[in-house]
Order: C-alpha cells, then sequence, then structure tokens
C-alpha cells in the first residue's frame, strides 16, 4: 500500500515551487509517527509492569511514566511541526499550481486545445484544485507517519515476544488484502449499474434535447428508449447492489474481524500457558490499536488513491510537450503567399485521412477560394496554415517559410482569422476590435469597425461602443460576432486572411456587409477563403477544387473549372439551383 | 439567436450578496434536502436504527479485553494458572456479537441501498415527467447542462448521502460514544481521564471552523472566478494567439488567481497555528501518558485494574475519530444540500398548463391576436414580441421576414405552442391552440436542429406513427430525398443515429423531415435555414421540404428574400412587431422590406 505513495511523490514534486520543502516535511511526519509507534510500543512494558508491580527492561511504572511523557512532549512537538510543514506545502501548491497550470497553457500549440479541454482546465484550476490540495495538507503526512508507527509497533512485537510478532506480521498482509478485496468487490458492483446509469443521464439528456421533435410527434409521454433505460438501471442497481453491499460489509467487518482473531490467539495462547498473562493482556491491547492504525492506513491510500485522476490530469498539462519551433523569428522569402506541398493529414494515428496529398498555392495579393463538399477538409486546410496542428507529411509554408520552421508570433502576425468559432472577450465591444492591433488610433478601429458593419450593432446597444459583449459575445448573435472579427482583421493588416464564409450564409444584412469588407480585405491582403456562395467563389481570381476524400481535384479560375467539367461543375449547378430555390 | 444585450454585472460584485444570503441559502438547501429524501425517509430511519446498534456492538471487544484481562491479571496474581472457562466463554462472546454485529450492519447497508435506488428511480421519473410539460422554450442550451450536471453530478451526491452515510456516518459516531460510555462505566474517573484533551481541540477547532460556511460560499465565488477565466483564457486562445496576445489574457486569469490566493491566505494562514495546535492535543502519546499516568495512580489507590486502565487508554484514542467524521458530515451534508436545491429547482420547473375544456378545430385557418411575449416572467421584461396580430388562411404559404433577432422564430414557435402568449391569443381553425388535444396532430414543424434521438432510423421516422408500414416508411423516406442513403447504410433502416453513424447533417435534416412527412400535420411550421446548413445537399432538401409543404397551411421562417417571392402573404417582422403584411409587390415599395432585398444583392466586384 506504500507503491501508490511512491509514484506519486515525483508528481507532487512537479506541482509545488519549492519540491525540496517536501522532504523535510515527510521526514518529520515519518519521525513523529516513529515516535507514535515507539510509545505505543511502550505500552507494552508500562501495562506490565502496571500490572505486576514489578520492574520491565528494567524500568518501573514510574520509569515508564517518565519514558511516555517524553515521547508525548516529543511527539506533540513533531506533530505541530508535521502539520505547520505539510500546510505550508500545500499551499505553496495551491499558490504555485494556476501558475504552473496557466504558463503551460499559453505555451501551447493551438492544436493542442481542439479537444473539449476548457471544462477541463476550469474544473482543473477551481474545485478539483481543493481536492488535490487536501493530498499535500491531510493525505501524505498522517499516511507517511501511520506507516512509520505500524512499522515500529511489529518490531516492538517481535522484541517482546517472537510469537506475537509473528501474529502481527501475518494480520497486517491480511487486513491489506481483505481491504483490497472489498474494494474491487466495490468497483465490479459499479461496473455493473455505472455504465447503465451513465446511458440513463445520456437518454434523459436526449429526452430534454429532443423534447420538440418528441412532442411534434406526440411522444412526449411515453418514449420508450427512455422507459427501458429507466427499468435497466433499476434492474442493473439492484443486481449491483448484493456485490457492493457484500464489499461494503467486507471492508466494515476487517477490522473487526482482525481484532476478534488476535483477541482469541492471545486468549488461547494464555490459556495454553504459552503467554505470561500479564503479557497477553498488553498485547491484545496493543493489537486493537494495531488495526486501528492498519485501518487509517489504508483508508487514506484508498482516498489518495481516489484522487489519482486528479493528478494524473494536471500532470498530464503539466508534462505536455509543446509543438517544437525556432527560438528567433526567420527571413520571410516570399512575404504575403501560401503554399501547401504534398499535404496528408489525420486527426489521429487511426483516424481517416482528412487531407491526401494536397497541393495548392496562394500567390501574393490574390483571392484562392477553396471549394468542396462538407468533410472534404477545408477548414483542415486552414488549421494546417495557422498551425493548430502539424501536417503528417508534407510542408505547409507561410511567406515563404515553413511554418514549422517560425515562431508562433512570427507566424500569427502574418495571419487574421475570421473563423466560424469566433471568441469575444468579455469585455467592450471597442476593446474588442481594438485587440486587432496595439496602438491603434481611435479613428483607425472606428474606420475598420465602419467597413464590418460593427457601427450598426453599436448604434443599436444601449451602451455603444462601450457596451459588453459577454462572456464569449454571447450578447452578439454569431453573425454580428463575425463582423466584429472582420473589423479586428481589417484593423490588423496582415499579410494574409483566412475566412471561413458559412456562418454569414443565415443572415441577409451580414452577407452583405461582410461582402462589402471581403472586398475591401483582398485590396490589402491575400485572402484565402472558405466559400460557399456563388457570387463568393464567382469573384476569385482562383478557385482550389477539393474532393470529399480531401484531395485536390483541380486549381484554376472558375471558367478553366467548369470547361474542365468534374466534382466543380457539378457543385456549382448544385449551389446555382439552391440558390435560385423558392418554397413554392 | 436572441440579439438583446443583457447588462451584467461584474462577475466579482456578485460576491458580497452571495455572502449575506448564505444562511438563508443553507435552511432552504437543508429544506429541499429534507423535503427530497422524504419518500424514503422511513427506511433511512432503520438504517440509522440498526447502524446504531452495530455501533454499540463494537464495544464488546474492549469490554472483552476487560473481562478477560480480570482473568489474566488474577492468573498472573496467583499460582494456579488462567481460568479457560472464563477466558473461553468471553471468547465465545465476542464471537457472537461480532457475527451479529455483522449480520445487523448488512442488512442496514441492505436497506439504505434499497432506499436509494428507489429515490434514484423516483427522482429521474419525476424529472422526465416534468420535462414532457415544461415549455418548449425552456430547452436552451444553459438548461439542458444544468439537467446534465444535476443527473450526473448532484444525483451521485445524493446517494453517497442516502446509500452510505446513514450506515457509515451513524456507525462513526455511536461507536466512540459508546466507547466513551463504556469508560464511564468501568469508572468515572478513567472516563474523565479518557476525554481529558478533548475539550481543548473542541476549542481549537471551533476557532477554526468560525464563519467556515460563509468562507466557503467566499471561496466558491472566488474560484468560480478563476474558472471563468481559465474559460475564457482557453476558448479564447486562438484570437489570443493570432494577435499576440497571450499575455493579456493569461495575466487576467493570474490576476482572477491571485485574488483567491490573497483571500485563501487571509482566511486559512492565522487558522493554520490553531489548527495544529489542536491536532496535536489528539496525538498518541500524549493520550497515552495522559492516560497511563491517571490511571497508575488510580491502580495504585487501589480503585481500578491495569485492564481497565489499558482498556479506556484505548478507548481515549478511538473517540477523536468520532469527532472527525461528525465534522466530515456537516461538510458533506451541505454539499448535499446544495445538490437537492438545484434537483428541486429542476423539478419545480413551471409547466405549461393542461389543455383545459378541449376545443375542436374547425378548419386550418390560423389567427395570432394581439399576442404579446418575453422569455422572463417577470412584470418590466423585455417585450420579445409586442401585439403581434395576423392571420393564415388554409392551404397557403405565409413567410416571416425580417433581421436577425427580431422575432420570427418566436413567432413561428408559438403557434407550436413551444410556450404560451404572455397576452393575447392563438387560434387554430377557431380553437385557442392551449385547448386543443394532441396540438401535434394539428401542427408540425422542421426547425434548424433535427433533433434525432439515438434509436434506430426506422423508430426515428415511425415516433409520431408507431404504427406505419413499411412501405410507408420507405415512402416518406423517399419524399424526404432520403431512401437512397439510407439504404446504402450496411445496416439500412435499423442503423442506429448517433456519433459515427456517419449520417450528415443535411441528411439528418431529411430524416427529420420524413417524420414529419408520416406525421402529416395540416398546419407546419418550417425554417429555411434548414436549407442551408448544408451546401452540398441543400437542393436535395428543399425539394423535400416543398414536397411536405404542398397543401399545407405554411408558416415558414424565412432568412432570404428570394426562397418566398411567390408565397402568398409575407409578414415583415422588426424588434418583435409587424410591420406590414402583403406579397412581395405589395411589399416592395415597402422600405424595411425593401432594404432586406437591397443588401442581399451586394455582390463581390459589384458584378452579377
Amino acid at each position: 500500500m506504500s507503491l501508490p505513495l511512491i509514484d506519486i511523490l515525483p508528481r507532487l514534486r512537479r506541482m509545488i515551487s519549492e519540491p525540496e520543502a517536501l522532504r523535510p516535511a515527510l521526514i518529520v511526519a515519518a519521525l513523529s509517527g516513529l515516535v507514535e509507534g515507539l510509545s505505543l510500543a511502550a505500552l507494552l512494558p508500562a501495562i506490565g509492569s502496571l500490572a505486576s508491580g514489578e520492574p520491565v527492561w528494567g524500568l518501573q511504572i514510574g520509569g515508564w511514566l517518565v519514558v511516555l511523557a517524553l515521547l508525548a512532549v516529543t511527539c506533540f512537538g513533531l506533530h505541530y511541526l508535521q502539520e505547520q510543514r505539510t500546510y505550508a506545502v500545500a499551499l505553496d501548491f495551491l499558490r504555485s499550481i494556476h501558475r504552473l497550470v496557466g504558463d503551460q497553457v499559453a505555451k501551447q500549440p493551438l492544436g493542442w486545445f481542439a479537444r473539449p479541454s476548457s471544462g477541463r482546465l476550469s474544473r482543473m484550476v477551481s474545485a478539483e484544485l481543493m481536492n488535490a490540495g487536501e493530498i499535500f495538507a491531510h493525505m501524505i503526512g498522517p499516511l507517511v507517519a501511520r506507516i512509520t508507527a505500524a512499522i515500529v509497533i511489529v518490531i516492538a512485537a517481535w522484541l517482546w515476544h517472537p510469537l506475537l510478532g509473528l501474529v502481527l506480521t501475518i494480520a497486517a498482509p491480511v487486513f491489506v488484502i481483505i481491504t483490497v478485496t472489498s474494494t474491487s468487490f466495490m468497483r465490479r458492483g459499479s461496473a455493473i449499474h455505472e455504465p447503465e446509469e451513465i446511458k440513463l443521464a445520456a437518454r434523459i439528456v436526449e429526452y430534454a434535447q429532443c423534447q420538440g421533435a418528441l412532442r411534434s410527434c406526440g411522444r412526449s409521454d411515453d418514449f420508450p428508449p427512455l422507459g427501458a433505460a429507466l427499468e435497466d438501471t433499476r434492474s442493473a442497481k439492484t443486481r449491483a447492489q448484493w456485490i457492493e453491499t457484500a464489499g461494503m460489509l467486507l471492508s466494515g467487518v476487517v477490522t473487526q474481524g482482525v481484532i476478534v482473531a488476535l483477541i482469541a490467539v492471545s486468549g488461547s495462547l494464555a490459556v495454553s500457558g504459552t503467554l505470561e498473562p500479564i503479557a497477553a493482556l498488553a498485547f491484545i491491547g496493543l493489537a486493537l490499536r494495531f488495526t486501528s492504525t492498519l485501518s487509517t492506513i489504508t483508508e487514506n491510500a484508498m482516498s489518495l488513491e481516489s484522487r489519482r485522476p486528479l493528478l494524473d490530469a494536471i500532470d498530464e498539462v503539466l508534462t505536455a510537450e509543446p509543438l517544437p519551433e525556432p527560438a528567433s523569428p526567420a527571413h520571410l522569402p516570399a512575404p504575403g503567399t501560401i503554399e501547401l506541398e504534398d499535404v496528408s493529414f489525420a486527426y489521429g494515428p487511426t483516424a481517416e485521412p482528412v487531407l491526401q496529398h494536397v497541393s495548392l498555392s496562394v500567390p501574393r495579393g490574390s483571392m484562392v477560394a477553396l471549394v468542396g463538399p462538407s468533410g472534404s477538409g477545408k477548414s483542415t486546410i486552414a488549421r494546417l496554415v495557422c498551425r493548430f496542428y502539424d501536417a503528417d507529411s508534407g510542408t505547409v509554408r507561410v511567406g515563404g517559410l515553413p511554418v514549422t520552421e517560425q515562431t508562433t508570433e512570427q507566424l500569427m502576425s502574418q495571419l487574421s482569422m475570421v473563423f466560424q468559432d469566433v471568441y469575444l472577450f468579455d469585455d467592450t465591444l471597442e476593446a474588442n476590435i481594438a485587440i486587432g492591433r496595439e496602438g491603434a488610433s481611435r479613428e483607425e478601429i472606428r474606420d475598420a469597425a465602419d467597413l464590418a458593419g460593427v457601427t450598426e450593432i453599436a448604434e443599436r446597444l444601449p451602451a455603444g461602443w462601450q457596451s459588453r459583449v459577454g462572456e464569449g459575445g454571447r450578447a452578439l448573435s454569431g453573425g454580428e460576432r463575425q463582423r466584429v472579427a472582420i473589423a479586428r482583421a481589417l484593423l490588423k493588416r496582415s499579410p494574409i486572411v483566412l475566412l471561413d464564409e458559412a456562418t454569414s450564409a443565415l443572415d441577409v444584412e451580414n452577407e452583405a456587409n461582410i461582402v462589402a469588407a471581403v472586398e475591401h480585405l483582398r485590396r490589402q491582403a491575400t485572402v484565402l477563403i472558405i466559400a460557399h456562395r456563388l457570387d463568393t467563389i464567382a469573384a476569385a481570381d482562383q478557385i482550389v477544387a477539393l474532393t470529399e476524400h480531401g484531395s485536390v481535384e483541380a486549381q484554376g479560375t472558375h471558367a478553366e473549372l467548369i470547361a474542365a467539367g468534374g466534382t466543380y461543375a457539378r457543385f456549382w449547378d448544385r449551389l446555382h439551383r439552391a440558390q435560385g430555390w423558392h418554397i413554392v | 439567436m436572441t440579439t438583446h444585450v443583457q447588462t451584467r454585472d461584474d462577475p466579482s460584485g456578485g460576491a458580497a450578496t452571495l455572502v449575506s444570503d448564505t444562511k438563508a441559502q443553507q435552511k432552504t438547501d437543508a429544506r429541499s434536502l429534507k423535503e427530497l429524501m422524504r419518500p424514503v425517509a422511513p427506511w433511512l430511519t432503520i438504517g440509522r436504527l440498526l447502524a446504531a446498534i452495530s455501533g454499540v456492538l463494537a464495544v464488546v471487544p474492549y469490554v472483552a479485553l476487560v473481562q478477560i484481562g480480570h482473568v489474566l491479571l488474577a492468573a498472573a496474581g496467583s499460582e494456579g494458572g488462567v481460568d479457560a472457562d472464563e477466558v473461553n466463554r468471553w471468547l465465545r462472546i465476542l464471537l457472537l456479537t461480532f457475527s451479529l454485529r455483522i449480520g445487523i450492519y448488512f442488512i442496514a447497508l441492505l436497506v439504505t441501498h434499497l432506499a436509494d435506488i428507489k429515490l434514484g428511480h423516483l427522482i429521474r421519473l419525476r424529472m422526465v415527467q416534468r420535462f414532457a410539460r415544461v415549455p418548449l422554450v425552456w430547452f436552451t442550451s444553459t438548461n439542458s447542462g444544468r439537467v446534465r450536471k444535476a443527473l450526473q453530478d448532484d444525483i451521485g451526491t445524493i446517494h453517497q448521502l442516502i446509500a452510505h452515510r446513514p450506515v457509515d456516518g451513524t456507525n462513526a459516531i455511536v461507536m466512540p460514544a459508546a466507547l466513551m460510555v463504556y469508560a464511564f462505566i468501568i469508572d468515572w474517573r478513567l472516563g474523565l481521564l479518557a476525554i481529558a484533551t478533548l475539550p481543548l481541540y473542541v476549542a481549537a477547532m471551533s476557532v477554526s471552523m468560525r464563519g467556515m460556511g460563509e468562507k466557503t460560499v467566499q471561496m466558491d465565488t472566488r474560484l468560480g472566478l478563476v474558472s471563468a477565466r481559465m474559460v475564457e483564457f482557453v476558448t479564447g486562445i486562438t484570437v489570443v494567439k493570432a494577435f499576440g496576445r497571450v499575455g493579456r489574457a493569461h495575466r487576467a486569469f493570474q490576476d482572477a488567481a491571485d485574488e483567491f490566493q490573497e483571500f485563501y491566505y487571509a482566511w486559512v494562514r492565522p487558522l493554520i497555528t490553531v489548527s495544529a495546535l489542536g491536532n496535536s492535543l489528539l496525538a498518541v502519546p500524549l493520550i497515552l501518558s495522559v492516560n497511563i499516568g491517571g490511571g497508575a495512580w488510580l491502580v495504585h489507590q487501589g480503585w481500578v485494574t491495569a485492564a481497565d486502565v489499558l482498556a479506556t487508554s484505548l478507548i481515549a484514542l478511538l473517540i477523536p475519530y468520532g469527532l472527525e467524521v461528525l465534522m466530515g458530515s456537516m461538510w458533506a451534508q451541505q454539499m448535499a444540500g446544495a445538490s437537492a436545491r438545484r434537483l428541486t429547482e429542476l423539478l419545480e420547473t413551471p409547466v405549461l398548463a393542461e389543455e383545459a375544456d378541449h376545443a375542436v378545430p374547425e378548419g386550418h385557418d390560423v389567427v395570432f391576436e394581439h399576442v404579446s411575449y418575453s422569455y422572463d416572467t417577470g412584470e418590466d421584461a423585455e417585450l420579445a414580441l409586442d401585439d403581434v396580430s395576423f392571420t393564415l388562411t388554409a392551404g397557403t404559404v405565409t413567410a416571416l421576414v425580417g433581421p436577425s433577432g427580431s422575432g420570427k422564430s418566436t413567432i413561428a414557435t408559438l403557434l407550436a405552442r413551444f410556450d404560451d402568449p404572455r397576452s393575447g391569443q392563438i387560434r387554430l381553425g377557431g380553437a385557442p391552440v392551449d385547448r386543443i388535444k394532441h396540438l401535434y396532430t394539428h401542427v408540425g414543424f422542421v426547425l434548424q436542429d433535427p433533433q434525432l434521438p439515438s434509436i434506430s432510423i426506422r423508430d426515428t421516422i415511425t415516433l409520431g406513427r408507431p404504427d406505419a408500414t413499411d412501405e410507408q416508411i420507405r415512402e416518406a423516406a423517399r419524399a424526404a430525398r432520403v431512401l437512397d442513403e439510407i439504404e446504402q447504410l450496411p445496416e439500412g433502416f435499423d442503423t442506429v443515429y448517433g456519433a459515427g453513424t456517419g449520417l450528415s447533417g443535411g441528411q439528418a435534416q431529411r430524416i427529420a423531415i420524413a417524420r414529419a412527412i408520416l406525421v402529416d400535420a395540416p398546419v407546419l411550421i418550417l425554417d429555411e435555414a434548414t436549407a442551408l446548413t448544408d451546401p452540398e445537399s441543400q437542393h436535395q432538401i428543399q425539394q423535400a421540404l416543398s414536397d411536405l409543404a404542398r397543401d399545407k397551411t405554411v408558416l415558414l421562417i424565412a432568412h432570404r428574400p428570394e426562397a418566398i417571392k411567390g408565397v402568398d402573404q409575407i409578414v415583415l417582422v422588426e424588434s418583435g412587431r409587424v410591420l406590414a403584411t402583403g406579397t412581395h409587390s405589395e411589399l416592395m415599395a415597402h422600405p424595411g422590406y425593401a432594404r432586406l432585398w437591397q443588401s442581399t444583392t451586394a455582390t463581390l466586384g459589384g458584378t452579377k
């Protein structure tokens, strides 16, 4: 049971600013455990001399009382010191972990955030933090102390009477094994009902989310999959209950069971004359205490074990490797260009490839449209250009230099991104645009806002430019958020703009604003646009047509591609017909 | 898509109000908890009672220690050896009570676990029944997050409280208490020695726990802020990096973290010394030397035996354990209270009124009469719809147009009774919609979110008509332009919808259309945006929608004026009000309508 401690300690060390403080704290804990063990061991001769009135190991009861008093004073001091030290380490942890996690998060490549990480990270630095802090404050110290005490008691028992030493030496592993077994029982029980409960929770959430559809079908009172899931959960829990209760029973009785066994053994030994009566009495006492020490150890070890996932999660963040990048910016041979050369990419080693041998080039000052069915990898190309991820093979060049040979700052200074998931800070409307370029004048900000159609938004809002947009920009619609993002891009005046048209499709006014802004952007920068609208596609200098398998079918002008037939011509035809649709 | 700006308070400003509410909050929480547990309360009482009995029986080993001790001491004082019968008798009693204790403990656990299963089932059932009657507008993403949290975290907390705490908690408190009583029974002076260091410990702990409830709430608020800053930091990371502002967002997070640190330090730092001193009073050698020291004197006086002293010394070591558990359970009780409150709030979500005295629609004309609506129920809530009146003639198509956030969707969904108007009335065939039984057979809808549950495609399509034949299902799928694609799936109509089935958003839309085709409601609410989600299958969705709409009374939420040129009636909406009603040619003269048209004709390069 000391195993978890051994492999947890090095991690704990990484999570505090003064790792060297951990060892003294643990040494103090071990010392206080040692004294505790010694005092329990002293119980044997003390009770012996008290009962018999004769000296044991050369000391009378008075002498043993002095020994106990000395141990008490020492232990009081050590215990106090131990608490102070471990609290200090715990506070150090709480203080450092925010900074460590924050620094690490700031260093990560963008692809690292593609996983649903915000919920996990935010729980990690708040609610779970206090649970992890408890490890430092309340768990490792007592665990070390109790283990030391238990060892001292066993040694003392051997010295007192080899037979008793043997009994305790055997009792310890029996105790541990039964406890571990009972835990595995409980785990088996959970394994039976937890999956059902998770399924049921998913069904109920689904039931809530699909409530509209269910009501439109008159099924809100009677949705059979949900009824079945409720019943399944109930029956799984009933089945699991016996196993789980048995497990808890086992863990509940183990302390008492070992006590009874130890009393029975020493009683019988006394009856048979193998053990002196007084020695037997003292030993029963020691055994009673020994078992509660053991149960504290297992309880501690188990709560430590149950917090292991927290530590694993924190550790994963602290040890995450950032994408390699050079230390200083390099010279850009061809500013304002993008080039993909034989690029292949999949979102995981086992996933289907999203891009296969893609080559394309975006000349300086041109506007290139990416066109293709959904799933053809249009957004992935944009993400590789921003180095959210590194390509599995092939080269992505921005400004003529492979993105892997640029610092994040250098790469980002060349790019503006106007994607679907535009993020606004919980700040004013104006501040959210101003973020585009540090030191931009108010006039420049207003000009960019005018062009992107943000001025209209400001006029509508009660506090105008100073209106707060809410966390993530909640107070604005999707189209409005995209306009703010365009204003940022206009303000930034980066040589390259990456733009995804998708959300603009929903909102007519928005469309007009975006069209105007793109018209302006293409005059000041190279534009790579993920296009959905006919007009945009037709207005592009070059079109890259992607197939549904993520390969480039052709690159050329609209006329060239239509003439060539193929996917693009079909796509164009469909889109054309769709935009002309009217309901009747 | 609501666009109104809520003036949000600075999150840190909320801390002050939170604190003053703490006391009242805790009371409400405790009440919710009691209310929630009422159905199983008798079971829990039985569980606690049994656990208490088993806790009392835990004293027996110590009684045995004393009794056997007396026998052994007697033996040590004489030449006669140990009284084997007496020792064996006590060993038998020990074994017997031990088995009894296990049995009772087991039954106690069984009882509370059964209670937990029952209550868990009951809560979920009540939740489901509630959802069936809650206005559809309630089902926002925020609320589904709440539902998820309640189901995953809160029911778990309640489980701990019901299945485990009554037994473990009672046991952990009764056992030391019974031991203490036994210590006093052995000898009152030894009993006093056993609890000698406790008063100081309790004093130290009560100092360190003072105001803990309030402080905990404050801590939660501050941690909440740290958490929100981290979310912002991470979700905004693209922007942060793109504009070279890593330092800035990072700082906001670090500031929140620092603020928490400062608060926590100020709270905890002075308490560490007190708490460390208090805990040191429980150090094993200290308790032992007090008990053995005092005990030795009592033995010397001839009032007690060494066995008595040994027993009470060991008991003294165990008593603090009960106190620690007691403190821990106060904390757990608070947490459970908060969980119970969240669950109760969900279970008490306001519902739509039952259709009173049923009315039967005659014909399919739809009339909106002075309909006003707000998303909040308060008196001065901002109106999302303000005095909306218009009529849909049976068998015609009416389109709602207007800027985003103007209230188009709100108008349309009120017809399907997503919620009831705050004032005014909506009639279908002369009958108010809130009095029509089985409204779904009259009013159908296909909106942006196709809402497919993870069941087989067949079950999804037949959701509204479980008795549909295979031929009818195939026919609906064909009309929805999705038949071929379904049949190409390895499992065809038996494919269960969900992650990994490889169905695109466009296909999901068409399956939802097939579902609506089978329900065949005479009045339909359609969202044109469904046709725009997926460029490649736009065309097919549009054809399917056109088919579905044929010969129906249709209310269309329109986004592109082009799509509605030919409809029978256009309703122009802005800021929750109807500005004009008429055909396309009639409305062209309206400046608001003309503006909508202008914006779409703007094109890149000015050429078309």
